[in-house]
């Protein structure tokens, strides 16, 4: 009798436990029902023209004072005010849709409200967040940036984003133990991880990993193609682009090797109500140009698709790096706009491309 | 007797449940131990295309366009791991890559 209790007990307890370890496990193996495969073809010698696939560019300078804007890193939105993120560490703080200037940090230390080096920010119900990758934390400001609160987090991210019940955040570092996508409270307290990396990224672009369509966001690590979007208990798999014979060879574990192989790198991507796009680079053989940029345009209500490269004679440069309600944004430095000639622009003017898609 | 049985059954639940405890505890330490290791070991790995005085290179970010076209350039992060300050240098022609 007693063995059957014991028996019993030990039975329980390790049903508990593979339980546990099975909340753990960060091989996400969900496929959302809607998945789709977008077959990416026939893009190297097709060009796309702005008339294909965009119905209106909105230009709005940013109105920076006296100050000088470094390229953008990272833009989010909030309402009417938006934030950039430049590559000098400063955080900016415009009107939108006017690009009135609002404030501007450039808090570099280790005091109060300070950071090292900033990778991304992200806002949500008028708090402004700023993922310091340097010293692993995240530091939380208000609209206007007056600095609210400091948390801490245990490993080292590139990108984030903020969720209903706390934060995602994109790993950089190929670890056995942490996937490329870590879920933590608000407090910053790891709650669970997923998609282990397949890739070591010694070698990246810098482009965004999370992307939001309204309440909903997306995810994608660099070089794997695959697009996720995230439940609110677990990211599933919804796009996964296909190069063809441009795919990357399984054989190739490091950014670096798939750059060098001259196989297509998906870089970024956007996801609207209508299109899923592909935003990828492939080095060229030739002396004058050693890289070319490609979109894909896949409609994910008919299943068809356009890609192709961009025609860079445009007047206006095609820059998107974030998407908003439909659009996708594109900041630049007009002085690295060859034959700039906008009728209300400065030399040295940082502006704002709200690209509407048709 | 009787007493004694109890508090002995006592004692020993005590034991059990305080051993227990400092085993979650202790699992919990190693396992954080391990996890900050394997960081470290893989930052380390990565450190070996590039040593530097000031930190360890995790990655070489592309310098891109106005296109968002990369350029052939590289700038070099480094992160130390926290308390270091990190070394940057500026785009330039990085000859490991």
């Amino acid at each position: 009798m007693i063995i059957h209790k014991l028996a019993y007990g030990l039975g329980g307890l390790a049903f508990v436990l593979v339980c546990c370890v099975s909340c753990k496990d960060k091989s996400t193996k969900t496929i959302s029902k809607d998945f789709q495969t977008v077959p990416i073809q026939d893009y190297k010698t097709h060009q796309l023209r702005y008339a294909d696939f965009i119905s209106m560019i909105d230009t709005i300078p940013l109105q920076t004072q006296d100050y000088f804007m470094g390229q953008a890193k990272d833009w989010c939105i909030s309402d009417s005010l938006m934030y950039i993120l430049d590559n000098a560490n400063a955080v900016w703080c415009f009107k939108y849709p006017s690009g009135e200037f609002v404030n501007r940090i450039l808090r570099i230390g280790h005091g109060h409200g300070e950071y090292i080096s900033l990778s991304a920010i992200a806002t949500k119900d008028s708090l402004l967040y700023l993922l310091d990758t340097e010293t692993r934390s995240v530091l939380t400001y208000n609209q206007t940036l007056q600095y609210k609160k400091r948390m801490n987090i245990d490993f080292l991210a590139e990108d984030f984003t903020r969720t209903k019940d706390g934060f995602l955040f994109f790993n950089s570092v190929k670890t056995d133990d942490l996937g490329y996508f870590v879920h933590t409270d608000e407090d910053g307290h790891t709650q669970n991880n997923y998609v282990p990396a397949e890739i070591e990224i010694d070698t990246w672009f810098g482009d965004r990993v999370f992307m939001e369509n309204g309440e909903v966001i997306y995810m994608s690590a660099p070089y794997t193609g695959k697009t996720y979007r995230w439940t609110g208990a677990e990211p599933e798999l919804v796009f996964s682009a296909d190069f063809g014979d441009d795919s990357r060879a399984s054989s190739h574990t490091k950014g670096s090797e798939i750059c060098q192989s001259g196989k297509a790198i998906a870089t970024t991507f956007f996801v609207t109500d209508q299109y899923f796009i592909s935003s990828f680079l492939q080095k060229q053989e030739s002396p004058q140009e050693s890289w070319k940029r490609y979109y894909s345009f896949y409609n994910i209500k008919n299943h068809t698709s356009v890609s192709g490269y961009i025609d860079l004679k445009e007047a206006t440069p095609f820059c998107p790096s974030w998407q908003y309600n439909g659009t996708l944004i594109g900041i630049c430095n007009t002085d690295e706009i060859p034959d700039w000639n906008h009728q209300d622009s400065i030399l040295h003017e940082s502006v704002l491309f709200v690209y509407h898609l048709k | 007797m009787k007493k004694n049985k109890v508090l002995k059954v006592l004692t020993g639940g005590l034991i059990a449940a305080s051993c227990a405890y400092v085993g979650f505890l202790s699992y919990d330490k190693t396992s954080s131990t391990t996890e900050s290791d394997l960081l470290l070991a893989n930052i380390e790995a990565l450190s070996e295309t590039e040593s530097s005085s000031t930190g360890y290179i995790v990655y070489h970010m592309a310098c891109v366009d106005v296109n968002k076209v990369p350029t052939g350039k590289y700038l070099a992060y480094c992160y130390s791991g926290g308390s270091k300050p990190k070394h940057e240098h500026s785009c330039i022609y990085c000859s490991s890559i």
